[in-house]
């Protein structure tokens, strides 16, 4: 409970210049882009993943915390 | 209220609904003790993001310690997961993303699935809007490359598809 929740850096404080210095996502010059309707393909199906999570029921126990919370009880 | 969305992050990185489920209500019992330190003017849905992506962080570090590799665990899982319904393409989708590192996928989930802009995504992520381009395109050829889509082409059920994605390897880490 004492961990940090504001948005925590990385290891790249680099964010208002949109630089990074992180050697795994360092922008290589050539690195190749996506094409533009390849991407569209891939979120498009990205976009159906997310909506078939969504249709999950939420179990027992995290409505039963939700429902406490809305309450203003505490959580047991 | 974001708890649906929260669930299917948290399900769609994990593809364990157990741990989804711990995260989630990890997350909500934080958010709702450290409220005040919510700072008005930012987006309570990054913020909530952020809660649940440390949360996530924080499970992979304790079974770091128990285990070699917290994602072979979630793979193999994966492996023994019965049979689901639905589309299978989905399917093939969701197994390629799997083999994506952590922090491309949660960009992709982020960015691609859930429409948070790049800006967002990074507040998210506590990173650089550069970073999280570029984790995205990487994620993105990544899958491409898992899933054998080249543009223009519909990903079709087929052996080469299938094998790529039981065989293929993200290319880069990151």
């Amino acid at each position: 409970m004492d961990e940090q929740i504001t948005a925590m850096p990385d290891k790249n404080p680099a964010k208002s210049t949109g630089k990074t210095s992180g050697k795994n996502d360092a922008p290589t010059p050539r690195e190749p882009v996506v094409d533009p309707v390849l991407q569209q393909q891939i979120d498009e199906n990205l976009r159906l993943l997310y909506k078939e999570c969504l249709k999950d029921d939420l179990s027992e126990s995290l409505q039963l915390l939700v429902d406490r919370l809305r309450n203003g009880g505490k959580p047991s | 209220m974001h708890l649906p969305a929260l669930r299917a992050f948290a399900l769609g990185i994990t593809r364990d609904p157990v741990l989804a489920d711990d995260l989630v209500q990890e997350t909500l019992l934080k958010a709702w003790s450290k409220f005040h330190l919510f700072e008005q003017g930012t987006k309570l849905r990054s913020w909530l993001f952020t809660i649940l992506r440390n949360s996530l962080r924080t499970i992979q570090r304790k079974r770091a310690r128990e285990v070699a590799d917290v994602d072979d665990v979630l793979a193999g899982r994966l492996a023994t997961k019965p049979a689901q319904e639905g589309n299978l393409v989905l399917r093939e989708v969701e197994a390629a993303l799997a083999k994506l590192p952590v922090e491309q996928r949660e960009v992709l989930w982020l960015v691609g699935a859930m429409g948070f802009s790049i800006e967002e995504a990074a507040e998210t992520c506590g990173c650089a809007t550069g970073t999280i381009k570029s984790r995205a395109n990487r994620g993105r050829r990544a899958l491409a490359a898992l899933l054998g889509m080249k543009a223009g082409e519909s990903i079709e059920l087929t052996d080469r598809a299938t094998l790529a994605v039981m065989a293929g390897q993200p290319g880069r880490s990151g």
